[in-house]
């Protein structure tokens, strides 16, 4: 497998088509976190970086990316792709300084994502949206109703997974344990305790 | 249709089966009422209806949303997919009624609002350059196309993209 990541890489940097791209995020331990992206005509994962120091800052941000680039050659890497949360901002200033032919671009699919997101927040729906998840995830953990119901496609952004939920409620692939009860609504939640 | 199976087999799913085994007709009477109060939820017509809508609204939001994911190239695509979603929303046939134009501007409010964060003028000058989007009706207003020419000349006038672009 990784022969195979490796070619698609090497192919990329050859024609000078690699995107470099990141986001960042903490995990329970409040260790800072950066996934960092190679983006080839097929999207490929490359690299974690975990911090040293407590906090993200737009300055260890992009000197970790700078880092990277420099590694892949940065006459090879044609534009850097991120969130547009202020501190990315502040990382696209350092790296459009430090790089100037590379292009700095917002996240499309994050854009539209919290644009679905938002979307969602209006009355009607969030009520509406709320009795799909909770039975998506009280049905989920219980194999019930899944004969009538066809397979969900789990998208790979949290919101998109809310659409998919709603255009397919349940799903027919293996019902993992993973409900989480406290994201369950009265009555889903009290239904949880009492029917466990 | 996948919705209104679901709606079939939810309903179903209330009214006999394990709910009513286990929760409706045995255990306390604070599972009775919640068994009650899910299978109410589940049987609210009005909620489906609601579901149905939002499917239908949010269907080409979330078609772009995965075209975007899979294909991490072709820059000209967010421009076009931004105005297939605006041609959407702004026709979209919503129930009439009081809250009608009021759900037209509060998806248009949060689309433009999306929209700020997504395009940059390298968006409408790669939608300009793609030959996929020559002959479409919808093209940069003068505001877009004037940023993406001033960028082309930026380009154009970098010493460092020459460099690049002749390595």
């Amino acid at each position: 497998m990784k022969k195979v990541l490796d070619a698609r890489a090497e192919r990329a940097l050859a024609s000078s088509d690699a995107i470099v791209a990141g986001d960042l995020w903490t995990d329970q331990s409040m260790t800072s976190i950066c996934n960092l992206f190679i983006f080839t005509p097929n999207p490929l994962y490359v690299d974690t970086c975990v911090w040293g120091e407590e906090r993200h800052s737009a300055v260890n941000t992009a000197a970790s990316f700078k880092k990277r680039i420099d590694a892949l050659g940065s006459c090879n890497v044609i534009a850097f792709v991120s969130d547009t949360e202020p501190k990315m901002l502040a990382v696209w200033e350092i790296l459009e300084r430090d790089y100037p032919t590379m292009i700095m671009l917002p996240c499309a699919a994050n854009c539209l994502d919290l644009t679905l997101e938002d979307i969602c927040k209006y009355e009607d729906f969030r009520s509406a949206l709320e009795l799909c998840t909770d039975t998506t995830q009280f049905w989920r953990h219980r194999y019930l109703p899944r004969p009538s119901w066809n397979g969900a496609s789990w998208a790979s952004t949290e919101t998109s997974c809310s659409w998919r939920i709603l255009e397919r409620l349940g799903g027919s692939r293996r019902c993992r344990p993973q409900c989480r009860c406290s994201r369950l609504n009265a009555p889903w939640r009290r239904l949880w305790w009492t029917a466990t | 249709m996948s919705l209104l199976k679901t709606q079939c087999a939810m309903e179903k799913a209330v009214v006999d089966g394990y709910l009513k085994t286990q929760c409706l007709h045995g255990g306390s009477v604070t599972q009775k009422k919640a068994a009650e109060e899910v299978a109410a939820a589940v049987r609210d017509e009005k909620k489906w209806s609601v579901l149905a809508l939002a499917v239908k609204l949010l269907e080409p939001l979330a078609v772009a949303l995965d075209v975007d994911q899979i294909d991490g190239r072709g820059l000209g695509s967010v421009q076009h997919h931004m105005y297939r979603l605006r041609a959407h929303f702004f026709s979209f046939a919503s129930p009439p009624g009081q809250e009608r134009q009021q759900l037209k501007d509060f998806v248009l409010g949060f689309f433009n609002d999306g929209k700020m964060y997504a395009m940059l003028p390298i968006h409408s000058l790669a939608y300009i350059l793609d030959p996929r989007y020559v002959y479409q009706s919808n093209q940069p207003t003068a505001a877009e196309s004037g940023g993406a020419f001033k960028l082309l000349k930026a380009l154009e006038a970098d010493r460092d993209t020459r460099l690049a672009l002749s390595c």
